[in-house]
């Protein structure tokens, strides 16, 4: 086990160390570079705004933002400044990153954390039910909600809450209040719509998972034996099915994170809700790149470590993977 | 377990495993030819109104200027306004037609999926081929870069791409061809793993036929098969994806038509013409859905027809 577990952090590490290559040289994959994108304005190209800035001034702003380093000292920079908590200054706010991504983190967490409780509980629930009742009009109905759950794209159904449910029935508020930001258990009263869009479809995604699996696991030849020793449905389907059933899907929760993230984006930026989601998008269209390149980091960091703490799960889990069977 | 295609739409599984490769026996007298291609009645019914639905939207859209009632771009002065004789599904905010501006929206809709999966082809299959035939250096390279892609959510990747292109239709979609090269990668790569041993790819380079010419002449056309399925499943993803983009404002510009960023407006004006924010998503759903029972029906005929 403990050997397993070391191999596995050793690769999350290198992966880690990969994502962060790659994030910090996608940047300089394209001719123009930074300086143009700022002092060009709005041409991504920058070819109409680069040739009226002195070049004076674009050495100025070079060496203050360190880019007149070779690239790989700006990446040794960067991976320290990161260990010492300083993920650089936005280009647009001139804010330091870190300031943004603390301010924009909570948000975000109250949503994806609600939402994959919400979709584990009653996706999980679900899931088991309809395996048990998958015979039955209620299982097969069950089934039937969580396909159309998923096929539905979220981001649609978020924007006819928000004008159906929130515009015009008022039973929730259509958008983030102005202002200072509300304290958590104020926050919870806005969240509460995002949270329950953003739990279906990775609720469907994790029932018909748990679904396909337990139904798999009710027809092997050790639960038949089960039965016939006189057990109780219970502890059939509670001890002795879901035990087995439930370790493909634990893999799987991560998946359902980064599918989280990708929806958070969206559903951020309908509901006006202030976190990380509709901060990249700002900064993308603000050409603001640290808090991109930070905020993409980020997520592929807490993925990777997600990954790894469902791989150690499904370990102590599953007596066979601990062993490497 | 199987794997839906629109559990990889959501990112919630990784493509590769949507199409599995079949692994060939160590040595078969198997020719290095290509497959036959699927024949008609092969196409099980879902298949064949998935085909009709995508051949009857993008003809829709190509076919815009003839069959939409008003010009995408016209301001009327009507703002706002709910179904009439006139605006069969109202106007938006700045009182353009919203049923034109849906019919016109389908080119960038498949346009995008189409630049999308090109790019996808053009960074993949050569990712995959070296992997699969470069040796075991190219091949432990590229596939750990591939891990990494995979960290990434699909629409967080493309979306920190889109940050050094800059927003556009083109752009957005390069964006995501990228994020889903790695997908194609490895899958071909595991298809043309068993390839390594079959006896025509053994004959041709005792032979002294060169690697290259192998590869590109014995390998691709037998190993491609399953790939192609997976870029139509792929196909159908993308274009939710494309919507995303153009709700974000990322992809497709406004004002130009697009189902994406029709909705991003739409909903702030859900009171006075609720169907302007129904019809675009009814839109995305309908063609994400004929692309994916059209790949479905593929893959029967291609992998395991």
């Amino acid at each position: 086990m403990r050997k397993m577990i070391l191999r596995r952090v050793a690769t999350s590490a290198i992966t880690v160390v990969g994502c962060s290559i790659l994030v910090f040289v996608l940047r300089y994959l394209l001719p123009g570079g930074p300086i143009q994108d700022m002092l060009g304005g709005s041409g991504q190209s920058g070819g109409g705004g680069g040739g009226t800035v002195p070049l004076t001034e674009i050495r100025a702003l070079e060496n203050r933002l360190g880019l007149n380093h070779p690239v790989w000292v700006q990446y040794w920079d960067w991976v320290v400044g990161i260990f010492h908590g300083n993920f650089g200054r936005s280009y647009y706010s001139d804010e330091p990153v870190r300031t943004v991504l603390i301010q924009r983190l909570g948000p975000s967490l109250e949503l994806i954390v609600g939402a994959l409780a919400i979709a584990v509980v009653v996706g999980g629930g679900l899931g088991i039910y309809s395996a048990i009742a998958r015979e039955r009009k209620g299982g097969r109905a069950v089934l039937a909600l969580s396909g159309l759950g998923l096929s539905i794209p979220d981001f649609w159904l978020a924007t006819i809450a928000a004008g159906f449910l929130g515009l015009e029935l008022h039973l929730f508020p259509p958008i983030w209040p102005a202002g200072p930001d509300p304290s958590f258990v104020d926050s919870i009263h806005y969240v509460i719509l995002p949270v329950l869009l953003l739990s279906i479809v990775a609720g469907a995604f994790i029932c018909r998972q748990l679904h396909s699996s337990m139904a798999e696991t009710l027809r092997s030849p050790y639960i038949r034996t089960a039965w016939a020793t006189g057990l109780r449905p219970r502890t059939i389907y509670m001890n002795y099915a879901l035990r087995n059933a439930i370790g493909p899907v634990v893999t799987l929760i991560p998946l359902a994170f980064a599918a989280l993230v990708s929806g958070t984006v969206l559903v951020e930026y309908i509901f006006d809700i202030p976190g990380l989601g509709s901060e990249i998008v700002t900064a993308v269209i603000n050409l603001d790149y640290p808090v991109v390149q930070a905020t993409v980091l980020l997520l592929a960091i807490v993925v990777a470590i997600l990954n790894l703490l469902a791989d150690i799960g499904l370990g102590l889990l599953d007596p066979r993977v601990r062993r490497g069977v | 377990m199987s794997v839906q295609p629109e559990e990889v739409a959501l990112g919630l599984k990784t493509q590769h495993d949507l199409v599995t490769v079949e692994p060939l026996a160590p040595s078969t007298f198997r020719r290095s030819r290509r497959r036959k291609v699927g024949r008609w009645y092969e196409f099980r019914f879902g298949a064949r109104v998935g085909l009709a639905v995508t051949a009857i939207l993008v003809l829709a859209g190509i076919a815009a200027p003839l069959i939409a009632p008003d010009n995408p771009l016209h301001l009327f002065p009507q703002i706002a306004q709910g179904t009439s004789l006139h605006h069969l599904l109202g106007t938006d905010l700045d009182g353009r037609d919203v049923l034109s501006r849906l019919i016109y929206g389908s080119t960038s809709a498949y346009e995008g999926v189409g630049i999308a999966l090109l790019v996808t082809a053009i960074v993949g299959i050569p990712w995959g081929l070296i992997a699969g035939f470069g040796g075991k250096v190219a091949d432990e390279g590229l596939m750990r870069i591939a891990d990494m892609f995979f960290s990434f959510p699909a629409l967080i990747l493309s979306i920190g791409i889109i940050s050094v292109l800059g927003p556009s239709l083109v752009h957005s979609m390069v964006a995501v061809g990228v994020a889903f090269a790695p997908s194609i990668a490895r899958l071909l790569r595991a298809s043309t793993l068993p390839l390594r041993r079959a006896d025509f790819v053994l004959v041709a380079s005792s032979l002294g036929v060169k690697r290259f010419r192998i590869v590109l002449r014995h390998v691709l056309p037998n190993a491609i098969a399953p790939v192609l399925v997976q870029m139509f499943a792929l196909a159908s993803i993308t274009l939710v994806i494309e919507a995303a983009l153009g709700f974000l404002a990322l992809g497709a510009q406004p004002p130009a038509p697009s189902w994406g960023n029709d909705l991003a407006t739409a909903y702030t004006y859900f009171l006075s013409n609720p169907t302007a924010t129904i019809a675009p998503g009814v839109c995305i759903a309908i063609a994400a859905w004929g692309l994916s029972a059209l790949g479905d029906g593929l893959r029967e005929v291609f992998i395991f027809g």
